[in-house]
């Protein structure tokens, strides 16, 4: 525990804080770092002595409790962080499709003024693509295959006939042979599965995986339980996209694959 | 092992694991060099909450700063091939983000139109604080204040305030941001710590205690 003496603070290992000197220094110059500045504010906002003598020396100090932190990756932060964040993923999927539509119509209106401001106009947008999808009026290609994604995923009884119906008509789901199935290779995902299991895929679009040769697995997939999303082939569907959101997935430029296989276990 | 089994040409869920290991300048490096939008979504897993908070001490509404930073994340994605590696990550956000917030608060037309979002915003503030523990109810008043007193500040001083003092950037990266020298940041820097001192000690002098005894002394 550390005590006060009037505006430095010790603590039981002998270190001091002048933040007195600390804060003028700081006051005088506040564009340039001040050693031991940011060591100081760092205890302070771990030890209340050192908190309260710091907001003595300079009362503006109380603002640094604001600093927010970068959190990395989507797990970690709290339930309502993970939502926030997840929310923030879905509408920038939005506006970037809208905005793609919007660009698409400012060549039409090419001349027309604008007085909406920076934020509000893509906004505007998101929401106009929105309404238009909403009654059915928007039907660009990407948003066809999306939909005949979505089509394939309702109907699991038919699902493989579905699923090969989008792949090239040379390729036959049946005649692929399951025990071209490499299992360390499929599932480097999760490299403690062995077979097609619904553990080995927890999640749905997220463990979307694209493989190539994927017919084989196709019907792995469908003998263990699992549910073949979609089939495609790369060549004639270039995009593929986000089964629960409707957003882009991956442009696929790679011609080595020959087919794009999409993989969702049962829930 | 068989050889002429299925390639694992792709997967999204190994290439985000991937991703969370990398830094923020690697993130747009992929996002520039690869269009590579699981990048886009992990600067949005880490940079959101942050973001948010930064874009709500300029606008003072919750929502709108959703809006701002919404439209930030898309601008980052379709300028990706602006980004120049000789800036610092989070230089090149703060700057899309700031400048969409300034450009938002600009972008208001009537006073009534500003001061509806700041009641709403306290009122928001006031009805949450049963939920919160004692260390967000901290600092959630830390941030009414700042709300409040900072209204007393122009556009500029107040982002620059609020990158320098509060977010901790070097004064080159505030000038990046704001788009001035860094001697413009210099002097708003003082006229904004000159203002917000003198508000604090006139609106809530129990936290000015020791720079006014001092002042007496």
């Amino acid at each position: 525990m550390s005590w006060r003496d009037g505006s430095v603070v010790r603590s039981p290992k002998g270190d001091a804080i002048d933040w007195r000197g600390l804060a003028a220094r700081h006051d005088a110059a506040p564009h340039v770092e001040v050693d031991g500045l940011a060591a100081a504010l760092a205890r302070a906002a771990v030890d209340p002595d050192a908190r309260r003598a710091a907001l003595d020396a300079d009362p503006l100090f109380l603002f640094r409790d604001l600093a927010e932190a970068d959190t990395r990756g989507p797990v970690g932060g709290s339930a309502e962080d993970d939502a926030e964040v997840h929310a923030m993923r879905r509408a920038v999927a939005d506006l970037r499709r809208a905005s793609e539509i919007a660009r698409a119509s400012d060549r039409d209106d090419a001349g027309r003024g604008d007085e909406t401001s920076r934020v509000a106009r893509p906004l505007r947008a998101a929401a106009a693509v929105a309404g238009l999808a909403a009654v059915g009026w928007l039907a660009s290609p990407e948003s066809q295959r999306t939909q005949e994604l979505r089509d394939a995923a309702e109907r699991p009884s038919s699902l493989v006939a579905e699923a090969a119906s989008l792949a090239p008509a040379s390729l036959s789901l049946a005649a692929s042979s399951d025990a071209t199935l490499a299992p360390s290779v499929a599932f480097a995902e999760n490299p403690a599965a062995t077979s097609l299991e619904a553990a080995a895929w927890p999640d749905t679009v997220d463990t979307a995986a694209i493989f190539a040769d994927g017919a084989a697995l196709a019907s792995q997939a469908v003998a263990a339980g699992g549910t073949v999303l979609a089939v495609v082939d790369p060549a004639t569907v270039p995009l593929v996209e986000d089964l629960s959101s409707g957003r882009p997935l991956m442009q696929v430029e790679d011609d080595a694959l020959s087919l794009v296989v999409l993989v969702q276990n049962d829930p | 092992m068989s050889t002429t089994g299925p390639r694992l040409a792709y997967s999204r869920a190994r290439h985000r694991e991937t991703l969370r290991e990398i830094s923020d300048k690697e993130l747009l490096l992929a996002l520039r060099d690869h269009a590579d939008e699981s990048a886009l979504d992990e600067l949005i897993g880490r940079k959101t909450k942050a973001l948010v908070a930064a874009a709500e001490r300029i606008v003072h509404d919750r929502e709108e700063a959703r809006d701002i930073v919404q439209v930030g994340f898309l601008r980052l994605w379709e300028h990706r091939d602006r980004y120049d590696e000789r800036w610092s990550a989070n230089t090149w956000i703060y700057r899309i983000v700031t400048n969409l917030a300034i450009d938002q608060l600009r972008s208001r037309q009537s006073r009534q139109k500003q001061d509806e979002p700041l009641r709403l915003y306290t009122q928001s503030k006031l009805d949450n604080r049963a939920q919160r523990d004692r260390a967000d109810l901290q600092r959630e008043e830390i941030d009414g204040i700042f709300q409040e007193l900072s209204t007393a500040l122009t556009d500029k001083q107040r982002a620059v305030f609020l990158l320098r003092e509060i977010e901790g950037m070097p004064s080159k990266e505030v000038a990046a941001i704001v788009g001035c020298r860094e001697s413009t940041v210099r002097n708003h820097l003082f006229n904004a710590r000159k203002i917000l001192r003198r508000e604090l000690q006139a609106r809530y002098p129990e936290y000015a205690r020791g720079r006014r005894s001092e002042a007496e002394g």
